[in-house]
């Protein structure tokens, strides 16, 4: 028998064992219960709203594309405010641009025009572009999907 | 439901004043209540336009002889011309219909169709006039979805004259175009689907300016609804012989009444129609189709590849944004294939193909990441087992000196 085998019993080696299988248990355990409470935190208030940039990231008269829950968001920065709408045209569901120069949604597929609050200006599309609420909160941008 | 019993007698009470008002001082109504029966729910009833305004005659003399005496204005039942003109009248007055919001243009557009050229200019009295569409004694306004000339209803009172046989091949016009539009995508859009913003009747023809359009308006008018497709058009090498009068603009290869989805085969049905097969323009056709074709078996491999992926639970949310732009790529391309341009065309094809790449090695990396995660699993099926037989043995020890001491 070596030194090991004589100073260590196979009564301590398995509460060595075991102690170190409920801890790393425990420590399993303890993650997805982490992981449930962090994103509250991170990703902003309750009630679905979801931050999605800072305020600095959109210049006014600017746009930002971003996809939230599945669906593609346009988000658009007015002097009045942010307003974000859904970036799939109503007519056979092209991806909208915003155009700053003419201050207007656009869509490249068949020359759908919509207005800054998301109204149909011409063109195909038959219903305006469903909008979403938009909070900014200590420079963070939120929208609730 | 108190309330609404009191609001309903409120409303007959007034109707019945209404009515024994206009008895009283409308003494046509006396013999002639029938009419006033079909005129009581007409927009121009509502307002307070009464029989004398289009038929004359003075209706506060109670003896028939006073009230249609000629000197009264009385003209009994107008004829067509007289139609125009006393509609026009009230119509094209502009402070009468500022009130409404409506246009005053109507007689002046009439004077330039064929139907109002026809009518008076050539006295031919087969022609539709005003009340034609819109009807006499229950004119509507154009929202209400009862009124004749309600887009919805649009094609069926063109029908009315236009469907019927005899009085057509008097004028050398088809009267089977109703039966071809009905079988149309705008037909099918329009009747089936009840979609009002596609094209009926007038909104190719016109209204109350009625001419079929030339040959060189026909890209102004499908290009009021498909302005893509008409600007790109105009890029393409058809431009110049339609600029000539040589080519029909859109009908050339669409048809006009019956207009059909555009599909793929319309590169093989229409296309020969001027091009032989194996001539260059006729090669450019087929290139662009193979463009057409490869990016739409793209975006359906890539939304296959994404659907089967979020079956499997994998998180799919950028996917779904790539195969988004994917999609907006093989639209686009739809009307830019009017520019017979196959290097612009294939501009659009590398980005689909591009896209559906990318959601291809996207989708193949998460599977790898998937795979991974199963083969971690291992050595932690054997860390519990490990952990299992150490507590048995340990159990079986405590047991052991519990046994040795009792």
């Amino acid at each position: 028998m070596d030194e090991f085998s004589q100073n260590v019993s196979r009564r301590d080696f398995l509460g060595w064992l075991i102690r170190g299988g409920l801890m790393a248990t425990l420590v399993g355990m303890l993650a997805p219960a982490l992981t449930y409470l962090w994103p509250v935190t991170r990703q902003g208030p309750a009630g679905g709203m979801k931050e999605i940039g800072s305020v600095e990231e959109i210049p006014v008269g600017g746009s930002q594309k971003v996809i939230v829950g599945g669906s593609a968001i346009l988000i658009i920065r007015t002097v009045q405010g942010f307003k974000a709408f859904s970036a799939i045209c109503t007519h056979l569901g092209c991806l909208v641009d915003w155009d700053e120069k003419k201050q207007e949604i656009i869509c490249p597929c068949h020359a759908g025009l919509f207005d800054k609050e998301g109204q149909v200006v011409s063109g195909p599309p038959s219903r305006p572009l469903p909008s979403y609420a938009v909070n900014v909160i200590d420079g963070k941008i939120y929208i609730k999907v | 439901m108190k309330i609404f019993f009191i609001i309903g007698a409120f409303f007959i009470l007034i109707t019945d004043t209404t009515w024994a008002q206009t008895q009283e001082s409308n003494s046509c109504l006396a013999c002639h209540d029938d009419y006033w029966q079909e005129m009581k729910g007409s927009v121009h009833a509502q307002q307070g336009i009464s029989c004398y305004h289009c038929h004359g005659g003075d209706p506060t003399k109670a003896d028939q002889e006073s009230a249609k005496d000629p000197a009264t204005g009385y003209i009994g039942i107008p004829d067509k011309q007289q139609i125009a003109n006393i509609c026009g009248g009230c119509h094209s007055d502009v402070e009468k219909m500022n009130f409404y919001g409506i246009r005053t243009d109507q007689l002046a557009r009439y004077k330039t169709s064929h139907h109002g050229k026809k009518l008076l200019l050539g006295n031919d009295t087969r022609v539709a006039v005003c009340s034609d569409c819109h009807g006499y004694h229950d004119v509507l306004p154009v929202s209400d979805p009862n009124s004749p000339v309600y887009p919805l209803n649009v094609p069926k009172t063109c029908n009315r004259c236009h469907g019927n046989e005899k009085l057509m091949s008097a004028y050398h016009l088809p009267a089977d175009i109703f039966k071809i539009y009905q079988n149309s995508v705008h037909g099918k859009a329009l009747l089936e689907k009840k979609d009002l913003s596609v094209a009926n009747c007038a909104s190719c023809h016109g209204s109350h300016g009625a001419v079929p359009p030339g040959v060189k308006d026909l890209g102004a008018t499908c290009g009021k609804c498909h302005i893509n497709e008409k600007k790109y058009f105009l890029e393409s090498v058809h431009a110049k012989p339609m600029g000539q009068g040589k080519f029909s603009e859109c009908i050339s290869c669409h048809s006009n009444h019956g207009v059909q989805p555009a599909t793929e085969a319309l590169f093989q049905q229409a296309c020969v129609k001027c091009h032989e097969a194996g001539s260059p323009a006729f090669k450019e056709g087929e290139k662009i189709l193979r463009l057409l074709s490869g990016a739409k078996e793209h975006l359906s491999k890539a939304s296959g590849i994404v659907r089967q992926a979020s079956i499997e639970g994998i998180f799919v949310e950028d996917e779904e944004a790539i195969l988004e732009e994917v999609k907006t790529h093989v639209v686009e391309m739809e009307p830019l294939q009017h520019t017979l341009s196959s290097e612009k065309i294939s501009q659009l094809y590398e980005k689909a193909q591009q896209g559906a790449d990318e959601i291809k090695n996207s989708i193949n990396e998460k599977r790898q990441s998937l795979k991974w995660r199963k083969i971690t699993l291992i050595p932690l099926w054997i860390f519990i087992v490990v952990i299992s037989i150490a507590l048995l043995l340990r159990f079986k020890e405590l047991k052991h000196h519990k046994d040795k001491g009792s």
